[in-house]
């Protein structure tokens, strides 16, 4: 194997990472606020794809208007899951709360599937032209852009929770539910947003990595899986851990292709994280502070 | 009145067949019954034990290969390869469960996806075992001494007899202290710690048992069908099988039953929907959980306890 | 009337409803359709029974079959090989004459045994090798055994492409698996060399890792074997990644979403199919026509839209043959012999159930976004 191969190897593993770290973000926005997973956030990313795909593809929208209105409308999507079903849970548990987004997960997968039948739905890169050559390697202009705009989407992100009054209230909801609800938080607020935000980013998501990957109404749970090993590899509770975790991933999925026979890539990486949660189960870079997530609930 | 309901169910077990006498009704029995044992893996393990599996497809798919390659290639009886198919996936989730289930709840929801996605893997690869994706054919079924349930009544009495036996067991063990001690870690581990109960023994021991069950009811579905492949025993099957029993109920046994007889019954009633089908069922869940997060059993105790209460005094024998 | 009972009349009312027939059910030939018209299959289950709706209302304004009329039971499997089980059990008890269906390889094994014990035919729609080889002698073929599909694709990269040697892409499902066994076959066999063959997973969403290991091996000429939505993508990769080795792509691969999916990447790819959309053949021309009237001039015919009404005239053939005996269908279906229709011209015997020969297969080639027909027959 030349160096050319072992370059292209890690591009193929970064590209495929990052689509895996811009899914992990939105994970971690309701994980962040909430404490909980939302199981139907592959469908966000799932749907954000479609949507922007009709959009683009049968209405002739440019491609920013598509992006902005497909980020609306699966936001909007977000606060209304909040709105009918997760904040009218009658006493209900963390996992009441989870099987309802199950729920939703088969709700949105099967209404897409009838809304646009099962065949693959896909629109040109942002960037027309020919890939960059690195090295002897192929690098897709549209991963450039996954990586920049998920890079300035956790950069964003990062700000709002450390500098905005909004971001500090949602983390202290994190923390300690009952002791942000007393210092006067509106903690039912700070779910319902963090339903919206994680519903936009998961569009956002959806719609930069459809050039690469298509769109198609069953994808969401696989991406939803990687998503949060991306997550929990790098450890929940901050932005940047998805990044590092679904970087990680991209690359051990690719470097398991060139060593080993390639119907195992989907399950090395998952093995990996299995392995990883049972030595350190707050993640890569999680420290004491992110061990409450795994270990109590 | 409770003592009534064990041999209603038994007089109910005896003359269904009387009733439904198409092979294609008893057929659906049969996976029903399947689908029961299953259910009640899961629901001692999430009900009452308090841990969630989105993996049992892959124990339901291990127990129906290890059965079907020990019939096949083997030529064990199939009795004996069904008690294999209970054994295995019972050692694997031991060991398996020992660390991962120090995880909680969503963490070990993705956790045990990702278990069931790659035994899912080991089905498809290890192909000169399992025959990749296109499976195990001609899998004989089963048979005791000369005598071969190959007709669907045959094989009905023998799988919903073994669904009773399983469900009356159950109902005995969460009856015991052990059924209290997990339902105890279920509510607080801490505390169940602090009345020296070994927690993570425990889990471990009832992850076990629901491998257990699902793997009895995999190698039943491999000998009832007689063709296994990688297709079956998916996420997709795990998910719903989860979503069935919340809807049943998980607070009850009599919830894994309703969740069984929805999982079989509710597709052959709606076939009409088609793809609609999905909508349907993930409304039920979404509205229903959002409602009474106790599922249907919950839903009709609430509804009864409502009844006696509006009544000034409760009545002997309204329930 | 007992529940069963009930449950049956439902079932029927419901099929019914569904066709909008006339209420005279004593009177007509019932056909049992199983397909897959929700899950993972619909894609192709959807399009192959409206296939056979059309046949049937053309058989049926015709005056039917000895002056009876076709009505079609059909039952979604939804994709799942139990439920294809229990469909061809309900639909044995329902009298049918024939089963339709079903679409995927490992469902039709499954059903098997509930097949054998309803000792009716079932035309079952699938490329896998192996149904034709249990000793079950009640499923017929209606399609294409990958063991022609992937000569045909092998023949041409020799013969056409005088390619030295081959690589080979294919999905780990049980479509691209079982073809990639015939494929080393049927080289080592033809004395064509492979260089590489990578698997890709049913539904990946990159595949240029793969790509990249294949690419290495250098081939002459490139076998892509699967369906769905990776195999877009995994044409867009190879492009991507540089690859001018031509590519000869699978039945699953001739598709329209998949082609318009790949883009500028599917032009001049080469094709492995039944129809080649820019020819009518004889035997395409009355189904053509009731296409093209319903969804204009433009359109061109698929092969799900053939198969289905392929199927159905099989069994109608059938039960001519079998002078309307239900226990004389499986000898019905063996006499049909050299019958022209959409997708190729049939024949099964007591001993060939494959019904299509290496004969029908099209190697059709993408031009302008377009399916062209390059080669009919080997």
């Amino acid at each position: 194997m030349d160096s050319a191969q072992l370059v292209q190897f890690a591009i193929s593993g970064l590209t495929v990472g990052a689509i895996y770290a811009l899914v992990g973000l939105g994970f971690n926005l309701i994980f962040n606020a909430t404490d909980v997973i939302n199981f139907a956030q592959g469908e966000f990313v799932m749907l954000g794809g479609v949507l922007a795909c009709i959009a683009i593809g049968e209405w002739h929208w440019p491609l920013w208007l598509a992006i902005i209105a497909t980020v609306a409308a699966v936001g909007a999507l977000g606060a209304l899951i909040d709105f009918g079903a997760v904040s009218r849970v009658r006493n209900g548990s963390v996992m009441t709360i989870v099987m309802i987004t199950l729920g939703v997960s088969v709700v949105l997968k099967t209404a897409t599937l009838l809304w646009v039948g099962p065949n693959p739905l896909y629109f040109d890169p942002f960037t027309a032209g020919p890939p960059l050559r690195v090295f002897g390697a192929v690098v897709q202009l549209q991963a450039l852009w996954v990586i920049g705009i998920g890079g300035l989407a956790m950069a964003g992100l990062g700000i709002f929770f450390s500098r905005s009054a909004l971001g500090r209230e949602m983390l202290a909801c994190a923390i300690d539910r009952e002791a942000a609800s007393l210092m006067g938080i509106d903690v039912r607020k700070m779910v319902r947003i963090s339903f919206i935000l994680s519903g936009a980013l998961g569009a956002l998501a959806g719609v930069l990595i459809t050039p690469l990957t298509n769109a198609t109404y069953d994808q969401g749970f696989t991406l939803a899986l990687k998503g949060f090993a991306a997550s929990a590899l790098g450890g929940f509770g901050r932005s940047s851990s998805a990044i590092v975790g679904g970087l990680a991933l991209g690359l051990i999925e690719a470097a398991s292709v060139a060593v080993l026979p390639s119907g195992w890539k989907d399950s090395v990486a998952l093995i990996v994280l299995i392995l990883v949660l049972m030595i350190k189960p707050s993640g890569l870079l999680g420290g004491r502070a992110e061990r409450r997530h795994t270990q109590a609930m | 009145m409770r003592r009534l309901i064990i041999p209603f169910v038994l007089l109910a077990w005896l003359v269904l067949p009387l009733v439904f006498t198409t092979d294609s009704t008893l057929g659906l029995m049969v996976f029903a019954a399947i689908n029961l044992i299953q259910a009640i893996g899961l629901s001692l393990l999430f009900g009452f034990a308090g841990q969630i599996s989105l993996g049992q497809a892959g124990f339901f798919g291990i127990g129906a290969y290890v059965s079907a390659i020990a019939a096949t290639r083997l030529g064990v009886p199939p009795l004996l390869g069904m008690v294999a198919a209970t054994i295995v996936p019972a050692i694997l989730a031991y060991l398996v469960g020992r660390p991962i289930l120090r995880l909680k709840g969503y963490y070990l929801a993705m956790v045990t996806a990702g278990l069931g996605l790659i035994v899912h893997t080991v089905f498809v690869e290890w192909e000169s075992m399992t025959g990749g994706y296109s499976g195990v054919a001609n899998i004989p079924p089963l048979s005791i001494g000369s005598f071969a349930f190959d007709t669907p009544r045959a094989i009905y009495y023998f799988a919903s007899g073994c669904a009773i036996l399983v469900f009356v067991l159950a109902y005995r063990m969460i009856a015991t202290s052990y059924g209290r001690a997990m339902r105890t870690t279920r509510e607080s581990e801490t505390a169940a710690r602090s009345v020296g109960i070994d927690v993570s023994r425990l889990k471990a021991e009832v992850f076990a048992l629901s491998a257990a069950l699902s793997g009895f009811s995999g190698a039943l579905y491999a000998h009832y069908v007689g063709y296994i492949s990688p297709d079956t025993f998916t996420i997709d099957a795990s998910i719903n099988l989860l979503l069935a029993l919340v809807v049943g109920g998980i607070n009850s046994l009599w919830g894994a039953a309703v969740g069984a007889i929805l999982l079989t019954f509710l597709p052959e009633w709606l076939h009409q929907l088609q793809n609609a089908y999905g909508i349907v069922f993930g409304a039920i869940v979404i509205v229903l959980l959002t409602i009474e997060p106790g599922g249907l059993i919950g839903l009709a105790q609430r509804l009864i306890e409502g009844v006696r209460a509006r009544r000034a005094r409760p009545q002997p024998g309204a329930a | 009337m007992n529940g069963s009972a009930v449950l049956r009349s439902l079932v029927v009312a419901g099929s019914l409803l569904c066709l909008g027939s006339p209420l005279h059910a004593q009177e007509t030939y019932k056909v049992g359709v199983s397909e897959p018209l929700s899950g993972g299959a619909s894609s192709l289950g959807i399009p192959v029974v409206d296939s056979v709706k059309i046949a049937a209302d053309a058989i049926n304004a015709k005056g039917g079959v000895n002056g009876h009329q076709i009505e079609l039971v059909i039952r979604d499997d939804q994709s799942k090989p139990d439920i294809a089980v229990q469909n061809f059990r309900r639909l044995a008890e329902e009298g049918v004459y024939a089963i339709i269906g079903p679409n995927q390889g490992s469902n039709m094994l499954a059903a098997s045994a509930a097949l054998q014990q309803a000792k009716i035919p079932a035309c079952s729609f699938n490329n896998t090798i192996s149904i034709t080889k249990l000793g079950n002698p009640y499923i017929f073929r209606c399609q294409t055994s990958d063991a022609d599909n992937t000569k045909a694709a092998l023949t041409f990269a020799r013969d056409k492409l005088k390619a030295a040697n081959v690589g080979i892409l294919y999905t780990s499902d049980a479509y691209g698996s079982d073809a990639y066994a015939a494929l080393q076959v049927e080289a080592k066999a033809m004395g064509l060399p492979i260089t590489g063959a990578e698997k890709v997973n049913y539904g990946a969403t990159d595949t240029t890792a793969e790509w990249t290991k294949l690419l290495a091996t250098k081939p002459a000429a490139i076998i892509l074997w699967g369906s769905g939505s990776t195999m877009s993508i995994a044409l867009r990769n190879g492009s991507q990644l540089g690859n001018t080795a031509p590519i000869i792509g699978s039945q699953g691969t001739a598709a329209a979403a998949i082609i318009k999916g790949a883009g500028a990447a599917a032009e001049g790819v080469y094709m492995v199919t039944l129809t080649a959309p820019d020819q009518v053949t004889a035997g395409q021309t009355d189904l053509a026509k009731i296409y093209k009237d319903k969804n204009g001039d433009d359109y061109q015919l698929t092969i799900y839209d053939t198969i289905g009404w392929d199927a159905l005239h099989l069994v109608v053939k059938a039960i001519e043959n079998a002078k309307g005996d239900r226990n004389a269908m499986r000898e019905g279906f063996e006499q049909i012999s050299k019958y022209e229709l959409a997708a190729g011209t049939y024949t099964y015997t007591a001993d060939n159930h494959e019904g299509l020969g290496v004969d029908s297969v099209w190697i059709v080639q993408v031009r302008d976004g377009r399916m062209v027909g390059v080669q009919h027959g080997f």
